[in-house]
């Protein structure tokens, strides 16, 4: 196995799972969203959104504060440092991954 | 990967992108230059009270429309910034201020004041790249030439930005406010999911 493939294995799946990666890109980008601002962000239906945010919590990526704005609950989510290195990181992988991609030549085995 | 950098930028320009927010600043200055054009007494430039009643209520529509935006797509807190970000994001601040003073002490034929707002409207567009936001760079280009039109057209800049004249400056603002600020809005509800329930 190539280096480059070795890099794709080491990607860490509960990150790169398209939907956690989108609500993690998207929270990497400010200090926190909603849980409505995520839901229509990323398309995910309520409950989908709870269970990605739950397992994201369970890893200690992300903060969930639960509070009410005048009388209505509002759900605030945030990167935890964990999650704001783990995101970042990731991302870095990725390029490495495309650049990698992008230079790379099949090679005889024999 | 387009579409997370898509994500990405939503989030991060969330505020600029409710573009509806600017529309009643840009019907403010297009009734102020219906005013001028047509010289309506109390929309006249140099009138303080319509004006500045009419502002109030443009103040009260933008909290308004702000209200819509957080009921329909959600709350987003940006990054805090450090004091030297703050500083460095009026840049906008000081040059319309360095712009008007050199177009009011030297009454070049080229304005000043345009040409900080032309690069003010370039900035989104650059800043975009590679998504093309093309109607912030149309409008930038408006504002260029709308800069030099006293060179062309009026023949001073006292006659193509002040009364009773001033129209020109005041329609040119008002009509890049409403176009882009309507654009921004369709953009932000085509990046935007239709809420949906638990499956």
């Amino acid at each position: 196995m190539t280096d480059l493939f070795e890099e794709i294995a080491s990607l860490d799946k509960l990150i790169h799972e398209p939907a956690r990666l989108a609500i993690l890109t998207a929270l990497s980008a400010c200090e926190s969203a909603d849980f409505l601002f995520l839901g229509r962000l990323t398309g995910l239906s309520k409950g989908n959104l709870s269970s990605h945010l739950a397992k994201l919590e369970e890893a200690k990526l992300v903060n969930i504060e639960k509070q009410f704005i005048g009388k209505k609950p509002n759900t605030l989510v945030s990167l935890t440092e964990n999650g704001r290195t783990a995101i970042e990181h990731h991302w870095q992988q990725l390029n490495n991954l495309r650049n990698g991609a992008q230079s790379w030549q099949p090679q005889d085995e024999a | 990967m387009e579409k997370l950098k898509q994500m990405r930028f939503v989030t991060e320009n969330f505020e600029l992108l409710q573009g509806l927010r600017m529309v009643p600043f840009g019907l403010w200055f297009l009734i102020m230059a219906v005013g001028d054009l047509a010289q309506i007494p109390a929309l006249r430039q140099g009138r303080l009270d319509y004006p500045l009643l009419l502002f109030i209520v443009v103040g009260g529509l933008y909290w308004w429309i702000g209200v819509y935006y957080t009921r329909t797509y959600g709350r987003v807190k940006q990054r805090d910034k450090s004091a030297g970000q703050k500083l460095l994001a009026s840049w906008p601040l000081l040059l319309f201020v360095v712009g008007g003073a050199i177009d009011v002490l030297w009454k070049l034929p080229v304005s000043f004041l345009a040409i900080a707002l032309s690069f003010y409207f370039f900035v989104p567009f650059i800043k975009a790249l590679p998504l093309l936001r093309i109607h912030y760079a149309l409008i930038g280009l408006i504002m260029l030439c709308l800069s030099l039109m006293p060179l062309f057209v009026a023949g001073s800049l006292k006659l193509a930005f002040f009364a009773p004249s001033g129209a020109y400056f005041l329609l040119g603002m008002g009509l890049a406010l409403v176009v882009a600020g309507i654009l921004d809005h369709f953009w932000l509800r085509s990046m935007m999911q239709p809420a949906k329930r638990a499956s």
